[in-house]
């Protein structure tokens, strides 16, 4: 039965009386100014609201949620409104949450790099917060003056560093989210190794459709000792894509590799103006600098030219260079705005994604710019139109379709960081096979039976049972026989349950990539998944990646004839639809029987190093363990080894990609003597941690190890091997993991709707 | 141009929300309606009618600093946009002009800048100022009446040196230049504003002047290289005209779009974003007088110990212990070739 609009005034009104209770009569808005000003965002997707509010605090939040389910009306929480999808806009009405008075720094912890705060933060108050600390937070979308955390975590914001770190879900560590009756809980990233689901995953990227975040707890990353921009500058975008494909084919990842195409003016053919290529390089003086001389000779020898720039000057570069680029083709084209929005290929496919673009461009008689993320293959087409023209929004439709159609058959992602929202939900079936949409679905309702948080946003419209998958989808996998490897697109494919990571090794032999992944307890003859369903930590975390957040894709089979799932894909750079992929790692086979994952590979190292320290007391252990820490050393890992025999040693691994560790093995033999380091040594899976913890099922408890001398002292008496990880901020033992407690019953609601379960 | 004209020009706007963190009336409250993007919006709403009491006021509230045009990336200019609109939708009579003032007193008492304007308006004619020529070139000093008004011996003291090192007076090129400012506008006194303009561009257009090259005392003044100024007409700010003579350590105002500063005059750094509403004008409207007072008193407490240098003379009134550029510069034609 549809509502009638008299009723839902009536509701809307109700709610709006309520909500000025809340929140104070001068924060509760339902004028058609107030409407007008929060129905847009930088999409092409309007939606107006009945009533806005700005809560100013935690608690005022809380009750509005319970106000909107009790009144039944939509609710949508909006940071600066400056998505790219439509997701702060209000698609079906209802109320709209400011949260620009939800600016609270609630804690930081910078021993360790941990800052929490309400969602309305601004996203460069983080950064400089971080700065000032000596801190970095690495996520940098274009909008990072003005756009806000909440917003970053409701759409996973990326931005160029995305390449080398990851989008805004590798940053979080927990979210502290809203429940329809008012209670908040607390979604942490260490819930899978408790026994629980990573639900903190499905949250971050949500688009708000799964609850309302009240708090968001965010990891840094260290200063870099150097960073620098390699500027490349050629003739022809072809040169500049074979240097990208050159970069990735011998292993080497700058932290960001962003492209500005020259200007493409359907009918103009002549037109044309240099492509630039932007590689931002992090890390150890002795890193960038080998990385900057490989970089700069393979710009030279695909006939570009180069310029190594310090960041401010190439942050003053870039800005003058967009701003001068979008203006001529502004005065080229004679149109004089454009319309942007994001897409992604697979690296090793993006030639043919930019000639589609072109081809299309044509078609729909479109100039296009693109200012993009080419290292992670996430185009950001800018077409220029004119808005006089009646015609323009059906012909940017057309070309955004056409364009993401063709992602979808080269098999890339519906968003690498701008989201689903409203612009893209109808086309979410080309990416995703309908029994995945449905679990989407039924994970909605698991969060949001009544649909109130944010509706009409990131799933289609309901489908029926026979809705055919669309043919561009690959099926889910299961298969016996070796593993697969896409070097340019630096990934593995691993479809057979009884691939090891000895075999993984293997056929990865010397090559430039690896996977940096050995699970503390496990051995080269492990499985690789039964250790992602187990949830195995990895030995080496978090650098620069978790184990969850190397899984580009996985495929579950599940029992009872339900269909299988392929869940994610083949690319780093996917914020599409709810992040399901990320639940296997740890599903304990409740999802379904893991049948193959995709994994992300990393360069391999230049130089590493094992460092042990052996027989320090354990009090002296866990103080040299932070001064090394402090010291800001490029460990991959690091932590104080309880061995079995009740022994303490200080131990972790020190890792470059560029250059060699001669300088911080210096540092480390005068902060530990000099017999404190290795030779040189790739083996990890030799490391005193993995052979403490050989064969054993782990446990653990939360916390650093200058927090926990008192359990790894009664660990040490009662001769149990432990780890206590700085980089998992954990201590490891052997025992079985407790059950989880489950106490809001999300995650017994989530594995029910994977079906796997009796 | 008219406001309707300049709609289409913000049509170029794709509400990507990249001017929002330069606009200091935004950050204050991150209020939507308070940003330049949501200006836009209620710009292009009252082409169709009539904007309500709550649009009006968002609108009012801008203080038209122009500081969201840099990071636009279409070059929406929404300072322009609401000049004009408040042009064609609030003009005002001089009698006008002195109500609004009355409505304003208790809000112009907390802001001795924004008062000093009120009183320039209020006798609207220029100072003559001397005019010298050196290499061919006309040079015209445009103190504005706020600094004559503020620092009236620093104005007599370097114009009469001036006249020592040789010149030849015309004052009236000068005085219709000042004229012409803009001051007129931000006070609502839209038709004597371009009256004012057509006046100057008439001297101007006088062949007997060649070269000129008008030199700038008040931020305020550089606005004159929006008028459509022929090209042997060149409007600098003081300094790029007259050598520094010592150097000069402070906090530089520099509002957004004027020309670097000399190094000589940056050594203190640069004023953070927030405090750009140096050099914007002050419209005179409630929402604008009250966001610049807030301005003001965020600025003054972030200034606390330092020493800020200015080339705008309300800033001399506001922040106890500031001094003028002018006090920095010798004045002396032909010592340096303007560049």
């Amino acid at each position: 039965m549809v509502e009638g609009d008299e009723v839902r005034g009536d509701r809307c009104r109700e709610l709006f009386r309520a909500a000025a209770e809340i929140v104070g009569p001068g924060y509760a808005h339902s004028d058609p100014t107030a409407a007008l000003l929060h129905s847009y965002d930088a999409s092409l997707e309007r939606g107006v609201p009945d009533l806005v509010v700005a809560p100013g605090d935690t608690d005022e939040l809380r009750a509005l949620v319970v106000a909107s389910h009790r009144f039944g009306v939509p609710v949508v929480m909006r940071g600066a409104g400056t998505g790219y999808s439509g997701g702060a806009i209000p698609a079906r009405g209802g109320m709209v949450v400011l949260t620009r008075r939800l600016t609270r720094v609630l804690e930081t912890h910078f021993e360790s790099g941990l800052i929490r705060c309400e969602p309305g933060v601004v996203l460069a108050t983080v950064h400089r917060i971080a700065e000032r600390a000596g801190w970095r937070y690495l996520p940098d979308p274009s909008s990072h003056e003005v756009c806000t955390i909440g917003g970053n975590v409701a759409e996973n914001a990326g931005g160029p560093h995305a390449l080398g770190g990851g989008p805004t879900a590798n940053y979080v560590t927990a979210v502290e989210l809203v429940r329809p009756d008012g209670s908040t809980c607390s979604l942490h990233e260490q819930d899978p190794w408790d026994g629980g689901l990573d639900l903190r995953s499905l949250v971050i990227g949500s688009e708000g459709t799964l609850g309302a975040v009240a708090s968001v707890t965010l990891r840094l990353v260290r200063q870099a000792e150097r960073e620098r921009v390699v500027v490349a500058t050629f003739a022809d975008q072809d040169a500049a894509l074979a240097v990208l494909a050159d970069l990735f084919d011998t292993g080497l990842l700058p932290s960001a590799f962003d492209m500005l195409t020259g200007g493409f003016v359907p009918g103009l053919p002549h037109h044309t103006d240099p492509t630039v290529l932007f590689a931002g390089l992090r890390g150890c003086r002795e890193e960038v600098a080998e990385q900057a001389d490989r970089l700069v000779r393979l710009v030279t020898a695909r006939g570009g030219t180069a310029d190594v720039q310090d960041v401010p000057r190439f942050l003053a570069y870039r800005a003058e260079l967009v701003r001068d680029k979008v203006r001529r083709m502004v005065a080229v084209s004679g149109r004089p705005r454009y319309y942007l929005f994001d897409a992604v290929a697979p690296r090793s496919r993006l030639g043919e994604l930019m000639a589609a673009i072109r081809r299309a461009a044509t078609e729909f008689d479109l100039p296009v710019l693109n200012t993009f993320h080419a290292g992670d293959g996430n185009v950001h087409p800018a077409a220029f139109h004119d808005p006089a023209d009646a015609s323009h929004e059906e012909r940017l439709r057309a070309f955004s379709e056409r364009v993401l159609t063709e992602c979808a058959r080269v098999g890339g992602a519906l968003s690498g960081e701008h989201g689903v929202g409203l612009e893209k939900r109808a086309l979410m079936r080309e990416f995703f096979a309908p029994p995945v949409l449905r679990i989407m679905r039924e994970v909605k309702r698991v969060f949001d039976a009544p649909g109130l948080h944010n509706p009409g946003k990131v799933l289609p419209d309901e489908l029926s049972d026979s809705t055919p998958a669309s043919p561009a989808l690959p099926a889910p996998v299961r298969r016996t026989g070796p593993a697969r490897v896409r070097h340019r697109d630096a990934m593995v494919e691993v479809c057979d349950t009884g691939t090891t990571f000895g075999e993984v090794g293997a056929l990865l032999g010397d090559g430039p990539y690896e996977l940096p992944y050995e699970p503390l307890g496990g051995s080269p003859d492990l499985p690789v998944l039964a250790a992602v369903n187990a949830g195995l930590p990895g030995l080496r975390e978090p650098v620069p990646s978790r184990v969850r957040d190397l899984l580009l894709g996985a495929d579950l089979h599940r029992a009872r004839g339900r269909p299988a799932l392929r869940l994610g894909g083949v690319v780093a750079k996917d914020v599409a639809g709810y992040e399901l992929r990320k639940l296997v790692y740890g599903g304990r086979g409740r999802l379904g029987d893991l049948s193959a994952v995709r994994l992300r590979l990393l360069p391999r190292p230049s130089d590493t190093r094992l460092m042990a320290i052996p027989s320090v007391p354990l009090g002296e252990a866990v103080r040299l363990c932070r001064r090394l820490y402090a010291a800001r050393l490029p460990f991959s890992y690091l932590g104080v080894l309880v061995a079995g025999d009740g022994a303490t040693v200080v131990t972790g691994r020190l890792e470059v990609c560029g250059g060699s560790l001669d300088r911080h093995l210096a540092t480390v033999a005068a902060m530990t003597g000099p017999e404190a380091v290795a030779e040189e040594n790739v083996v990890r899976w030799g490391d005193p941690v993995m052979g403490a913890l050989a064969g054993s099922v782990l446990t653990g408890c939360s916390g650093l190890p200058w927090e926990h001398e008192a359990l790894l002292a009664d660990l040490a008496e009662r001769r149990i091997a432990a780890f206590a990880s700085v980089g998992h901020r954990r201590v490891w033992w052997p025992g079985e993991t407790a059950s989880w407690p489950d106490r809001t019953g999300l995650v017994a609601a989530t594995v029910d709707v994977f079906g796997a379960t009796a | 141009m008219t406001w309707v004209e300049l709609v289409d020009d913000l049509s170029r706007c794709t509400d990507c929300g990249l001017c929002l963190s330069a606009c200091p009336t935004f950050v204050t409250d991150r209020l939507e309606g308070e940003s330049p993007r949501g200006r836009v919006h209620l710009l292009r709403l009252a082409v169709d009618g009539t904007p309500d009491d709550i649009a009006t006021a968002h609108l009012a509230g801008c203080l038209e600093c122009g500081a969201c045009h840099e990071p636009c990336p279409t070059g929406v200019r929404v300072a322009v946009a609401r000049r004009l609109h408040r042009a064609g939708t609030d003009g005002l009579d001089r009698p006008g002009f002195e109500r609004r003032a009355e409505d304003l007193a208790v809000l112009l008492a907390e802001d001795a800048g924004t008062a000093l304007v009120v009183t320039a308006l209020r006798a609207p004619v220029a100072p003559p100022a001397p005019n010298g020529r050196f290499g061919g070139t006309t040079v015209v000093p445009v103190w504005g009446p706020l600094l004559c008004s503020v620092a009236p011996h620093l104005v007599t003291t370097f114009a009469a040196r001036l006249g020592e090192s040789g010149v030849a007076w015309d004052p009236a090129l000068a005085a219709a230049l000042e004229r012409a400012g803009g001051l007129l506008g931000d006070g609502g006194l839209f038709d004597e504003h371009d009256a004012a303009v057509a006046a100057a561009l008439e001297l101007v257009a006088d062949p007997g002047h060649g070269e000129v090259t008008v030199a700038v005392f008040d931020w305020l003044y550089l606005r004159l290289r929006e008028l459509p100024l022929p090209p042997s007409v060149r409007i600098l700010p003081a300094y790029d005209v007259f050598p520094v003579v010592e150097e000069v350590s402070g906090v530089w105002d520099h509002p957004p779009g004027a020309d670097p500063p000399p190094t000589a005059l940056a050594a203190g750094g640069y004023l953070p974003a927030r405090h750009y509403a140096a050099g914007s004008p002050v419209p005179l409207t409630a929402p604008a007088v009250r966001a610049a007072n807030r301005l003001v008193v965020a600025k003054r407490e972030w200034l606390s110990g330092r020493r800020l240098v200015t080339m705008d003379a309300r800033s001399l009134v506001r922040f106890p212990g500031a001094r003028h550029v002018a006090e920095y510069l010798k004045p002396a034609l032909g010592a340096r070739e303007p560049a």
